[in-house]
């Protein structure tokens, strides 16, 4: 279905994973110039107009892309004061009629770093999003589910259980191959209670709470950690077959905003770590969170961007979970353009994609790793716009592995950046 | 009854002010324009966004010295979505900010618009640029402090004493 014609028999991947050392890499990089350029005048999926208001994939904000276990590509989005989930059968190239998760209109934050997400597993579909309360940096974590493959979403449940109203917001949500919900927040409750006893306080928390029962339920608030960062998105990956792994900006001793990593387990997170030593002492706020990605060998593949003293644009690095340091530090793009990265390992090749700048336009760039990140192909344009845009997203099926992008004016796009050939009809 | 009228009006010129501010259009050239506008002139350009806390903390001070310094020149640009006016103009108001030089990003490419700012800048915020008279500009990322703003007006200040 995806194969293009004349590149299947360059870009097999079991032929990629022979390439393993650098003078290999560098004929794959050719190669993927080479699939790269194809892309480009590769024609885009029509996107339809959104000066009618129409409510779409195309015109709605935050698109969050996921593919369930038939290829299936489903699609969260808000408009209007809205939550829609719509799917497409044909990677994208038709989406079902779009189905409103919440029914009463609400205020959503849609700034990119916080955005609706969804996630597919037994075939329910379950959708968390963050309502912008009134009140200045307030919220409330919401989640609904459907049972019944997206016709309908259950009634709106609040996660936050403190009842304040006050900031809960910046939501990620993952499900483990168990079938545990974590929806993990970023918390005003230990900043308020400081507030009322008069007392300075750094930052905010981080806190979640699980589900075992396929979103009927939700356990109480857990913390994580206090003093984090206010304003960035919170990674987060399924770890083993039950537990969660988080990673977050973090306001270290001295107001250093580096990260900070935990697992999560049903009853308890361990103690927090410290992922990254950038040294960025500021009083600024980054807008600009991290990604993970659980790799089989015991270690986490981190992206993230840093202004600090040692480290400035985007990073790579792997977390060990038993060493607890990050290791093989890679500069991705030092250029201050750079924004917005997202890593994922997928058939023993490490993907990093993430947004810059260049003669005028927003571009994706890409590059990968086929040793575990330890070497890096260069790096290659693989889509661009002249208008605005939001965060890119690395999704994959079982075969291919995509990148999810809507820019104002093409829509939202699905490109591939790895066509498996061999498992393709 | 005229001190009356007189007193209504001094009483309420904030209203007035807030119900007639208007944002401007940030784009590419408006960077070069100010700069134009304000030849012969220092000016502090401030950066900030609505889902920016740090840049609330900032506002509290830049409030205090705006209201100390009436005649000093600031610049504030939002960068929220052109649908967020009213909140913008609302928190302008809230802070005493409304008799600055308002401008609100225009629907243009926000990586183009940050470029024709800086192109060294990551775009965290605030992001602040002290201009001085011979348009010589200093940047700082993060909330401003009370004390820098009064060592920017001490700079200010010299600097037209000795041009008097």
């Amino acid at each position: 279905m995806c194969t293009i014609p004349g590149l299947h028999e360059h870009f097999s991947w079991k032929e990629k994973l022979y390439l393993n050392n650098t003078k290999q890499i560098s004929r794959f990089t050719l190669e993927a110039a080479m699939l790269s350029l194809v892309f480009l005048f590769t024609p885009i999926i029509s996107y339809a107009s959104c000066k009618n208001d129409s409510i779409s994939v195309h015109c709605g904000k935050t698109p969050t892309s996921v593919f369930d276990e038939k290829g299936t590509l489903w699609i969260a989005f808000a408009q209007q004061g809205h939550v829609y989930v719509s799917h497409s059968d044909d990677l994208g190239k038709h989406y079902t009629t779009p189905i409103k998760v919440n029914p009463n209109p609400q205020k959503i934050y849609t700034n990119g770093e916080n955005r609706p997400k969804i996630q597919i597993a037994n075939h329910h579909v379950f959708v968390s999003w963050t309502e912008k309360t009134p009140g200045r940096f307030t919220g409330d974590i919401h989640f609904s589910r459907s049972i019944n493959g997206g016709i309908s979403f259950e009634p709106v449940k609040t996660i936050n259980d403190d009842g304040l109203p006050i900031g809960h917001r910046f939501d990620a949500m993952t499900v483990t191959p168990s079938g545990t919900i974590y929806i993990a927040w970023l918390d005003k409750r230990d900043s308020h209670a400081a507030k009322q006893r008069n007392q300075e306080y750094a930052g905010i928390s981080i806190y979640y709470a699980i589900s075992t029962d396929q979103g009927k339920t939700f356990s109480n608030n857990i913390k994580i950690a206090e003093h984090t960062c206010e304003c960035c998105r919170i990674a987060i990956t399924s770890t083993g077959v039950d537990n969660a792994t988080v990673m977050w900006r973090h306001i270290f001793t001295g107001g250093y905003r580096d990260h900070a990593i935990a697992t999560l387990n049903q009853e308890k997170p361990t103690a927090l770590h410290r992922a990254t030593v950038d040294q960025w002492k500021t009083d600024a706020c980054p807008h600009h969170g991290p990604s993970i990605d659980m790799t089989p060998h015991n270690s986490i593949h981190l992206a993230w961007f840093s202004n600090g003293d040692l480290h400035k644009g985007i990073y790579y690095g792997n977390y060990s979970t038993s060493l607890k340091s990050t290791n093989n530090i890679i500069s991705i793009d030092h250029s201050p353009h750079a924004s917005h990265s997202q890593v994922v390992e997928f058939h023993n090749i490490v993907w990093f994609v993430w947004k810059s700048f260049e003669k005028g336009q927003s571009v994706l760039k890409v590059r990968y790793s086929l040793d575990k990140g330890v070497h890096w192909s260069n790096a290659d344009i693989i889509a661009s716009t002249q208008a605005n845009s939001d965060h890119p997203l690395l999704i994959h099926d079982h075969n291919n592995i995509y990148i999810s992008w809507q820019t104002t004016n093409e829509g939202l796009r699905l490109i591939p950046l790895y066509v498996d050939s061999e498992n393709t009809n | 009854m005229m001190r009356k009228l007189l007193l209504c009006c001094v009483l309420f010129s904030s209203v007035c002010i807030a119900d007639s501010l208007t944002l401007q259009r940030w784009d590419t050239t408006s960077f070069s324009h100010l700069k134009q506008k304000y030849r012969q002139h220092a000016f502090l350009l401030v950066i900030w966004s609505l889902d920016c806390p740090a840049c609330f903390k900032e506002f509290t001070a830049l409030s205090r010295w705006k209201e100390q310094y009436p005649d000093s020149n600031l610049v504030l640009v939002s960068t929220d979505a052109s649908e967020m006016q009213d909140d913008v103009i609302g928190v302008l108001n809230e802070y005493g900010l409304n008799n600055a030089d308002v401008w609100i990003f225009s629907n243009e490419n926000k990586a183009t618009l940050r470029n024709s700012i800086d192109t060294n800048w990551f775009g965290e915020l605030p992001r602040s640029y002290f201009i001085n008279i011979q348009q010589k500009t200093f940047s700082h990322s993060g909330a401003l402090t009370s004390n820098q703003l009064s060592q920017w007006q001490r700079i200010i200040s010299t600097v037209k004493t000795l041009s008097q």
